[in-house]
């Protein structure tokens, strides 16, 4: 692979191509996957690296009765070989771009190599920083930095030597929170006056106590030991995907959105940062109450999303919407053209990347170099086969050769010519 | 009848090598080939009865080449073969598998997901085998020949080597410099060979790069030998080099191509197998043909690796008793227990029921134990019968029994 030689900006270059690294688990697995669907609509070549089919083996290591001493080498030694299929990837698809997101298992020595390499690395750290500390450590070494906060956040990375620090809002993708049309049967399952997706985190537990004899369900994780909320707790407090979110979100009159806290002594923790549920709920235009941010007045305005700032102001409104119908209307009407026109995944991929480009910069590669040639009486044929393969117009060389790659049976004799001459440039011109 | 298709694009020497695959193909039908564009006009030469395909494998690709490959992969296309044989470990080959939807045999393309190129299970054998090279046993005409059952009976590949009083050829040079004799050396076995025939014609064979190396050897040999010699270096198309080894008396050569084809021809071998070239795994294949293999400690050594031990293996073909071993061969007389120097073998080429088969004619083969076992076992994996069952070392048997060959579901490639 060779070293990058100039840095090139987005204007001069037709396509940029993208790593997104997903983390093994956790919250921040469904925004990478939207990440990734949002730079694919911008034209960009993406490619995921799906660390989530590693979660089971990783967990299986824990269930394999060892001692913490035995453990730790085959931790690491997994974390390796996991490193190690990202480092094939980068040199499968070349990328101008790794972005990771939180808890993406890239290591430090694969950091260092892509530096090496001027491939440049982000890291879009959608977490509260207050509640994890690597970043302190992994900060400094990614090219660029987002996070979902301000100061003090900003000035400490900037403190630790990340001068390419953004701030980055969370944000919702159309194409998945968009409003469901639920059948009667699935209206029953999941509708109800009040409705709460999201873990049993403390300040949430405390807060919803006082709504157990309502007509209110809770779904997802995290909610055992919680008897006075065990009739409104759903499915045994089980998991829910992303899909199914929409339709509770559409069944829902009023969708309770309480930002999480550990702390019991202030059930409104009045925090900074917005989180994707607030997004997610305009996008699918369904009415939510979301606990007052220092950083949501900035994204949506006071007529655009109902707050509270306060428990009495909290049950106050549940019972104030549930009873109007028309003020729930508006605001779903107001934050949905909000989120649509601020706030999409599409938006903030866009913003990154031009502060990448404008701070920064692409890398380029010797190999994409060369000149277009006149493709004369292949253009016709090239464009069909961009359409077959959904590559869209902008797809280049290498692109067309991972989707066919990725395509199964049998190829046609100019795709397999494709590939022929992909694995001779291998070969014999760029070694 | 089948119609089978054989992708080759490998080298002269791999095209000859596949012979016995190609035959034993004919037998059950159609056979098409496809070769690099170069080794188009040989291929034609050695298989009259094979359809060849030219394909721009290597080199340079111009518009003209790029145009010529897309039409002759859409032809195959329109062809229905009943199987493709893919008989290189090549991400080139494998791309132009993905143009058929018959069942592969060989090396078969699979998504990069799962490593790009699948090996069938005698295949990953056969790489396992190369972890211990110095036990081989196993040639690779005989290996490609197993991508099908019950290939053709190894006596019917190349007839028995035989001269026939038209001269010595001489191939000057290897494609590696490393496996090829220095030019004074090869200059003295080229004098011993010269007097054994009674002074016949010498032709040399190489290619146009090879003439120096030509001017040099004439410059060590004697006026009258001198005389004999035909300079055919770079002179040479396939078919008159075809007509030039036919008929020869004998062949003194490296691990070459032309080697390959005088086998394939019935010239008697003389060849000399050093650094990388191991007789085991690509010596002529057929009967009546002698290696001189250097074994030392080193060797095989890896094509790719520069030698760090000083070209060491060249000192055992330097010793005298090298010169006089061969004579005594030629001459049919008794060889004495150390008649070459240490490290030095002379094998004679033979065949049994699995295929090509040394037999050891002087010096000492310190992994003689573990070939033979390394045999025994991998006929019966081929099923067939080599009459014997001795026990077999552990160190062989594991060959033989790889966990993952186990372990993993049963669907991988087999």
């Amino acid at each position: 692979m060779d070293v990058a030689e100039y840095p090139l900006r987005l204007k001069e270059k037709i396509q940029v191509r993208i790593l997104v690294i997903l983390p093994m688990y956790g919250g921040s697995l469904p925004l990478g996957r939207y990440c990734a669907t949002a730079l694919e609509s911008l034209g960009e070549q993406v490619r995921v690296f799906e660390a989530p089919v590693f979660y089971s083996t990783f967990m299986g290591l824990k269930e394999l009765d060892l001692t913490p001493e035995q453990l730790l080498p085959l931790e690491r030694a997994f974390l390796q070989v996991v490193s190690q299929a990202i480092w094939a990837h980068v040199q499968a698809f070349e990328p101008h771009l790794v972005l990771a997101m939180a808890q993406a298992p890239l290591n430090k020595p694969l950091l260092g190599r892509l530096q090496k390499l001027g491939i440049r690395t982000c890291m879009w750290f959608v977490e509260d920083f207050r509640l994890f500390q690597y970043w302190k450590v992994f900060a400094p070494l990614y090219d660029v930095f987002a996070v979902i906060q301000k100061d003090p956040l900003l000035q400490e990375l900037s403190a630790i030597g990340q001068k390419r620090a953004l701030y980055l809002p969370l944000a919702a993708d159309p194409t998945v929170h968009k409003k469901s049309h639920l059948t009667q049967a699935e209206q029953k399952e999941y509708g109800a006056d009040v409705g709460f997706v999201g873990a049993g985190y403390p300040n949430r537990r405390l807060a919803f106590r006082p709504l157990a004899g309502k007509n209110f369900k809770i779904w997802g994780s995290d909610w055992e030991n919680e008897p006075l909320l065990a009739q409104n707790i759903q499915r045994q407090g089980q998991r829910i995907a992303p899909e199914e979110c929409v339709k509770i979100y559409s069944a829902t009159t009023v969708n309770l959105n309480l930002h999480s806290s550990v702390k019991t002594d202030q059930l409104i923790s009045l925090g900074d940062f917005v989180n994707p549920r607030t997004f997610e709920l305009a996008a699918i235009q369904a009415f939510q109450l979301v606990d007052h941010r220092s950083l949501l007045a900035e994204l949506f305005a006071a007529d655009e999303i109902a707050t509270f700032t306060s428990m009495e102001e909290f049950y106050a409104q549940i019972e104030f919407y549930l009873h109007h119908p028309e003020e729930r209307t508006q605001f779903i009407a107001r934050s949905y053209a909000k989120v649509l026109e601020k706030h999409t995944y599409v938006q903030r991929m866009q913003t990154l990347l031009d502060f990448i480009n404008d701070s920064i910069g692409f890398p380029t590669l010797k190999a994409e170099k060369t000149s277009q040639e006149d493709l004369g009486e292949y253009a016709k044929m090239i464009k069909d086969l961009l359409t077959e393969l959904n590559a869209g117009p902008k797809a280049d060389f290498a692109e067309v050769v991972a989707r066919l790659r990725r395509a199964s049976g049998q190829l046609s004799e100019l795709e397999t010519s494709i590939l022929f001459l992909d694995e001779f440039r291998k070969q014999y011109i760029q070694e | 009848m089948t119609t089978s298709l054989v992708i080759q694009a490998a080298r002269f020497g791999d095209l000859v090598q596949s012979k016995r695959l190609l035959l034993s193909l004919m037998l059950q039908g159609e056979v098409h080939l496809l070769v690099d564009k170069n080794l188009a006009p040989l291929a034609e030469l050695l298989y009259p009865a094979v359809h060849v395909y030219p394909f721009y494998f290597h080199g340079k690709l111009d518009a003209a080449s790029l145009k010529h490959n897309r039409a002759l992969l859409g032809e195959l296309s329109q062809s229905h073969f009943s199987k493709i044989y893919n008989c290189n470990y090549s991400p080139l080959t494998a791309a132009l598998c993905r143009l058929f939807s018959a069942e592969i045999v060989g090396y078969r393309p699979v998504q990069a997901s799962q490593g790009g190129i699948v090996k069938s299970p005698l295949l990953r054998l056969v790489a396992q085998m190369t972890a211990h090279r110095t036990w081989a046993t196993f040639n690779l005409e005989d290996v490609w020949a197993y991508f099908t059952p019950n290939p053709v009976a190894p006596e019917k590949v190349n007839p028995v080597a035989e001269g026939q009083g038209k001269g010595i050829g001489v191939v000057l040079a290897g494609r590696e410099e490393r496996r090829s004799l220095p030019v004074a050396l090869l200059a003295d076995i080229l004098k011993v060979y010269w007097k054994i025939k009674n002074e016949p014609p010498i032709y040399l064979l190489g290619t146009i790069s090879e003439k120096s190396l030509a001017h040099q050897l004439q410059r060590h040999l004697p006026p009258g030998l001198q005389k004999c010699i035909k300079d055919l270096s770079g002179q040479t198309s396939f078919k008159e080099l075809f007509a030039v080894l036919q008929g020869l008396d004998l062949l003194i050569t490296p691990d070459t191509g032309t080697m390959h084809l005088a086998a394939a021809l019935g010239v008697p071998i003389r060849a000399f197998f050093l650094s990388s070239a191991w007789c085991h795994e690509t010596g002529p294949y057929g009967s009546g043909h002698l290696m001189f293999q250097v074994a030392g400690e080193c060797a095989p050594c890896l094509e790719q690796a520069p030698c760090t031990k000083n070209l060491c293996c060249l000192e055992p073909l330097r010793d005298r008793t090298l010169l006089r071993t061969i004579l005594h061969i030629e001459q049919g007389q008794k060889l004495d227990s150390d008649e070459l120097a240490p490290n030095l073998q002379c094998w004679q080429g033979g065949l049994d029921p699995l295929g090509q088969h040394l037999t050891l004619v002087a010096g000492e083969d310190r992994a003689a134990e573990m070939r033979r076992s390394l045999r025994q076992l991998l006929a019966a994996y081929l099923q067939v019968d080599l009459g014997c069952c001795q026990p077999i070392p552990s160190e062989i048997a594991e060959l033989f029994s790889q966990d993952q060959e186990w372990m993993l579901p049963n669907t991988r490639y087999a």
